[in-house]
């Protein structure tokens, strides 16, 4: 069982892990809403990646289309432009993004749990989201995340737990920008 | 006898002293006077040769009567002088004694004074000299305890080398051992590549699926045109209708079969990123939680290694 505290403090270091990462950075406005139904999630691809502990796996799915206007935003002072996307230097980066702001997550949790685990991002395709049920999970979320009143992306949340999960992160606390983008 | 004691006989003595010169002076005084006496008494020799001359009676007779009123007047105060010198004699006596008395009484006092502090002396002494026996004996104890001890602390000290020894081994060993665990990392990383292999075995089952599907859907429009030449065939088509008919619903068939296929497919490639994804980080989990063991263990070896104080 998943405390409602739990999926609070859930959902606070995943908005607090994306507007820092994906936003602050650029000084783009972020606007992050909870969606109810996932098809409206129309992106072709997701990535997702794991953070693991004893008592739960949790899996963020970031959604993205490689699309012109998606390719602009994460190519903004990045050396990934559309004529340069070729060898997949997008889809690095956007993974890039993943991984930090999951690592921002990891941090997080660290604080409650002391054993935590983070696996690489992998990229999967639109219809496997329709299966992430069959993962069994305690928690599951899906998000809007609007960038500059332009760019719509998608993140889903999914925690399979394995014991009772219960703690609180102090949502008073502001995240900080812990290292430059690398490139995987 | 004290020093209280001496000095109030000293002071006796000199009083005495002072009074015998008193008593001296007076008997000298006497003698003086007797001597004076004697002087002025009739010598029996001149008082013949004074009686053969021929004198005058009278005159005589006065002259004696004169001397022996003198006579009598000295006699008087050499009685006098006498009974002075007795009677101080006397007082001086009755102070003697008394102050002998007192000197006594005052020298018993202070001799059993001085006998009690001497038996307190004693006690002292002997309490004094009890204690000493009893310090020296538990300074003889305190050094054999010691000594004892300092046997026990050697052999305690060489026991715990001996045991720093062997705990270091094992520490070594068990440094060693969670080396060697750490390196498990590599087989979940391993396992995470089997995962890309899996992927990409997924996703040529997927592209067949793909040209199944498309062929499933060739099949269907074969079908259908097979029917509509059966049916323009008339009579003679009616066996080749039935053919095409059979054809087609094999095809629908393996149209839901390929859908359901490649919906597996998703499903498989979700179960399995997220299976081996959550290998890959409890294998890191994993890993951190040895080499944070592996960190300790380490400063426990060096701990022991540093020398014992």
């Amino acid at each position: 069982m998943i405390s409602e505290e739990a999926q609070s403090s859930f959902a606070h270091i995943f908005k607090s892990a994306v507007t820092t990462n994906f936003c602050d950075y650029y000084n783009d406005m972020c606007e992050i809403d909870v969606i109810d139904d996932h098809k409206e999630i129309t992106e072709a691809e997701f990535s997702v990646l794991t953070i693991t502990s004893t008592s739960f796996r949790f899996l963020t799915l970031l959604h993205f289309d490689t699309n012109e206007s998606t390719i602009k935003y994460f190519a903004n002072g990045s050396i990934v432009d559309e004529e340069h996307n070729e060898n997949n230097e997008f889809l690095d980066q956007i993974l890039e993004f993943c991984n930090l702001a999951c690592g921002a997550m990891n941090r997080h949790l660290n604080d409650h749990y002391t054993y935590s685990g983070m696996s690489t991002p992998y990229v999967l395709t639109r219809p496997c989201l329709d299966f992430i049920t069959d993962l069994n999970p305690g928690y599951i979320k899906h998000y809007r995340i609007t960038i500059n009143q332009s760019l719509v992306l998608h993140a889903t949340l999914c925690i399979c737990n394995f014991g009772n999960v219960d703690f609180s992160v102090d949502k008073s606390k502001a995240d900080e920008i812990t290292g430059e983008l690398q490139m995987l | 006898m004290n020093i209280f004691t001496r000095k109030r006989h000293r002071n006796v003595e000199q009083k005495l002293a002072a009074e015998s010169v008193l008593v001296n002076e007076l008997e000298a005084e006497l003698q003086v006077n007797i001597d004076s006496l004697n002087n002025d008494a009739i010598h029996p020799e001149l008082l013949s040769q004074e009686l053969a001359e021929p004198l005058e009676v009278e005159n005589n007779n006065d002259f004696l009567q004169q001397n022996n009123i003198k006579l009598e007047q000295l006699e008087q105060e050499n009685a006098e002088l006498i009974k002075q010198i007795k009677k101080l004699s006397e007082a001086h006596q009755q102070e003697i004694t008394s102050i002998k008395i007192e000197a006594e009484t005052k020298q018993n006092f202070h001799e059993q004074e001085l006998s009690e502090k001497e038996e307190q002396l004693t006690y002292l002494e002997n309490q004094l000299a009890q204690v000493r026996e009893e310090k020296e004996q538990a300074l003889i104890d305190n050094y054999q305890t010691q000594k004892q001890h300092n046997a026990e602390f050697e052999a305690l000290k060489q026991s715990i080398l001996n045991k720093r020894g062997e705990f270091k081994d094992k520490v070594n060993n068990l440094s060693n051992e969670i080396a060697e665990i750490t390196k498990f990392s590599d087989i979940f990383e391993r396992w995470h590549e089997d995962m890309n292999s899996l992927m990409i075995q997924n996703k040529a089952m997927h592209d067949q699926n793909d040209r199944f599907s498309s062929i499933v859907r060739t099949i269907v429009i074969l079908s259908v045109n097979a029917a509509i030449e059966a049916a323009r065939a008339g009579e003679n088509g009616r066996g080749f209708a039935v053919v095409a008919q059979e054809i087609r619903h094999l095809a629908n068939v393996s149209e839901d079969l390929s859908r359901d296929y490649s919906r597996n497919l998703y499903k498989n490639d979700l179960i399995t990123t997220s299976t081996f994804q959550d290998i890959q980080a409890g294998g890191k989990m994993i890993t951190s939680a040895l080499i944070g063991i592996h960190v300790t263990s380490k400063n426990l070896k060096n701990s022991i290694i540093s020398p014992v104080k």
